[in-house]
């Protein structure tokens, strides 16, 4: 391995799983490449030991106290099923109605053949439809 | 949203105090973290993290239940952090698009005998830090913090996790950069 390849590798936060073996090789050789693995490790280092900021005494009672205005005027969440959600659902039953007795009345006068594209493709729009209606509640 | 989260955020929204407490107890120690480490301004942290808990309180009734409480926090956090660092005029935007080159920072390495003769090398990776790109800078110091997961990151700052993972190496190599010359000569 060279050089810019081993370095590559060490500011990576793993190594390549499979050029492990290669890199400590090249490591175990090459003077200037330890140098930045040590320097990475003093960067990771110093980024770590950087303080947890703790927050002052008052702060909870200050924030609450703050907050107080906004915790009375909290508007209801709002409500997952609306009118839209209603007419769709009728709408997709009676479309589910129309399909089964329009299949129903295919299979009386049509060929097998026939019969069976018609029940794939219900069972296409259906699986569309449900697909649509949960990307839309999402 | 695991069960306990749920409760609590029910309690909230039904106006319990106690429970705006513990909303508050719970989270303001790495609200804070978050926001030190962004913008690097320890008098501005108490301010911008109780505007935080205002606007999670405010905004707590549209919070997707399906979502972590957690993630939702940190990312009001970030982005008022974002917001007080474009504010002050500290926040520098790059393309990720942009080649190599263009990628290393624009301003002049310092003089490395300078730097060594008084500073130790923490001091040198701070100062390093403080000239790379925000772009790059925070998600290096978020994935420093104890308890934030490169997912965790990747929804506070709206990208995907292989992005993050990028943008984390371009900033330890630019840091490299940086300090490199002055490292080695110490």
């Amino acid at each position: 391995m060279h050089c810019d390849e081993v370095q590559e590798e060490l500011a990576r936060d793993s190594i390549t799983p499979g050029l492990a073996a290669a890199v400590h090789k090249h490591l175990d050789e090459c003077a200037a490449c330890r140098r930045v693995q040590l320097l990475y490790s003093r960067i990771d280092k110093t980024l770590k030991q950087n303080s947890v900021w703790e927050p002052p005494e008052e702060f909870v009672e200050t924030v609450v106290r703050r907050a107080a205005p906004a915790l009375q005027g909290i508007p209801e969440p709002p409500r997952i099923v609306t009118w839209d959600v209603v007419y769709g659902t009728v709408l997709a039953l009676l479309l589910i109605a129309v399909m089964y007795f329009g299949i129903r009345v295919a299979a009386a006068s049509m060929a097998a053949n026939a019969v069976v594209v018609a029940w794939v493709s219900a069972a296409l729009s259906l699986f569309v439809s449900f697909w649509v209606t949960r990307r839309a509640l999402r | 949203m695991e069960r306990d989260e749920r409760d609590l955020v029910k309690r909230c929204l039904e106006g319990d105090q106690r429970a705006c407490s513990q909303l508050v107890e719970t989270y303001a120690r790495m609200v804070g973290t978050v926001i030190w480490r962004a913008t690097g301004d320890q008098n501005a942290v108490d301010d911008l993290a109780q505007e935080t808990f205002l606007r999670v309180f405010r905004a707590l009734a549209y919070f997707d239940a399906r979502a972590r409480l957690s993630t939702w926090i940190y990312t009001i956090a970030h982005r008022i952090a974002i917001d007080h660092l474009r504010k002050s005029g500290r926040w520098r935007e790059e393309s990720l698009d942009e080649d190599e080159d263009a990628l290393m920072p624009r301003t002049a390495s310092p003089n490395p005998e300078a730097i060594v003769a008084g500073k130790e090398i923490d001091q040198l990776v701070r100062d390093g830090l403080a000239r790379i790109p925000e772009k790059y800078r925070i998600p290096l110091v978020y994935a420093a913090i104890d308890g934030l997961d490169y997912p965790t990151i990747a929804a506070m700052l709206g990208m995907p996790v292989g992005t993050i993972k990028t943008l984390i190496f371009r900033g330890k190599r630019m840091l490299k950069e940086q300090i490199g010359e002055a490292f080695n000569a110490l």
